[in-house]
């Protein structure tokens, strides 16, 4: 499994999670979004459509990226939140923590206007 | 509705025979569970065998996990049993729940025990007395909300706080 990743300008990635984040794969996630913070970086969009399986040590690796993002006014968001990840994100209430978008480009719209206020 | 009995190996491939079992079962709609409830059902035994996959000692048995469903007019009875060493289920969640306040320091995992905790009723860990076998067994009802089985449990300084989603994209294609 990988994580294809867009980027686009400003700061800004798209990733593609695919069928699953989970246990399995969080340490090639992690990998992933590392090399693009090594990068410049700074804003993620999380395209979960089509996710099937978001676990509690797939959410970790998502909140170790927030982590990483908050100190330089970078954001992580949710695009095309799926019913298994939303059930995950109620049950830990981490609908606080990242802000859901219905599409890709909706969330998109959101990071460029944040960026350009910043 | 029937009793529907598993057995999964305690490897990684067990995680998609797993999902592979509840796309089976949702479409039957072999389980007296609301599509919430359905979710958090397979939640829970993804994260009771993700568990035993990564952290069980299974050395002096051939590995086994056995998932037992049964439906109830109210919801359903799941039983996980498994032929490892066993652990201590509630040390570990206490440990779990000590580390929620030092989220900088730990890293960003072993949450999965204190989610299953907060999302399902009843929930027991034991050896079965007349086998060498552990059993974790909770309760999910047929209709549950969301804020009856959530719980912070990736504190942070929360940038806002929106209410939460009601729909989603499955949802609304449905």
């Amino acid at each position: 499994m990988s994580f294809p990743i867009q980027t686009a300008p400003p700061n800004l990635a798209v990733v593609r999670i695919g069928r699953a984040l989970d246990f399995r794969n969080a340490a090639e996630f992690k990998a992933a979004y590392q090399q693009h913070i090594q990068n410049g970086t700074r804003n993620f969009i999380l395209d979960f459509s089509g996710t099937g399986i978001l676990d509690s040590t797939g959410l970790g690796a998502i909140f170790s990226l927030y982590r990483q993002l908050t100190p330089v006014n970078g954001q992580v968001v949710f695009a095309a939140v799926s019913r298994p990840v939303q059930v995950v994100v109620q049950l830990t209430r981490t609908y606080k923590v990242f802000r859901q978008y219905p599409t890709v480009e909706d969330a998109h719209q959101h990071l460029i206007g944040h960026v350009s206020t910043v | 509705m029937r009793i529907v009995q598993q057995v999964f190996s305690a490897d990684p491939s067990a995680i998609d025979a797993v999902h592979d079992l509840f796309a089976r079962l949702e479409t039957a709609a072999a389980l007296p569970l609301e599509d919430f409830a359905l979710e958090v059902m397979k939640l829970s035994v993804h994260e009771w065998i993700a568990n035993l996959i990564q952290h069980a000692d299974f050395a002096r048995h051939n590995p086994s996990i056995h998932l037992i469903l049964i439906p109830k007019t109210d919801g359903v009875q799941c039983m996980i049993q498994d032929n490892s060493m066993g652990f201590d289920f509630f040390h570990q969640a206490a440990l779990q729940e000590e580390y929620l306040d030092e989220a900088e320091v730990i890293p960003a995992r072993g949450r999965g025990l204190l989610m299953l905790i907060a999302c399902t009723e009843d929930l027991k860990y034991r050896q079965l007395d007349s086998t060498e076998r552990n059993q974790l067994e909770f309760f999910i009802s047929r209709t549950i909300s969301f804020s009856s089985t959530s719980a912070d449990l990736f504190r942070s300084k929360a940038t806002f706080s929106d209410p939460p989603p009601l729909s989603c994209t499955d949802r609304e294609a449905a």
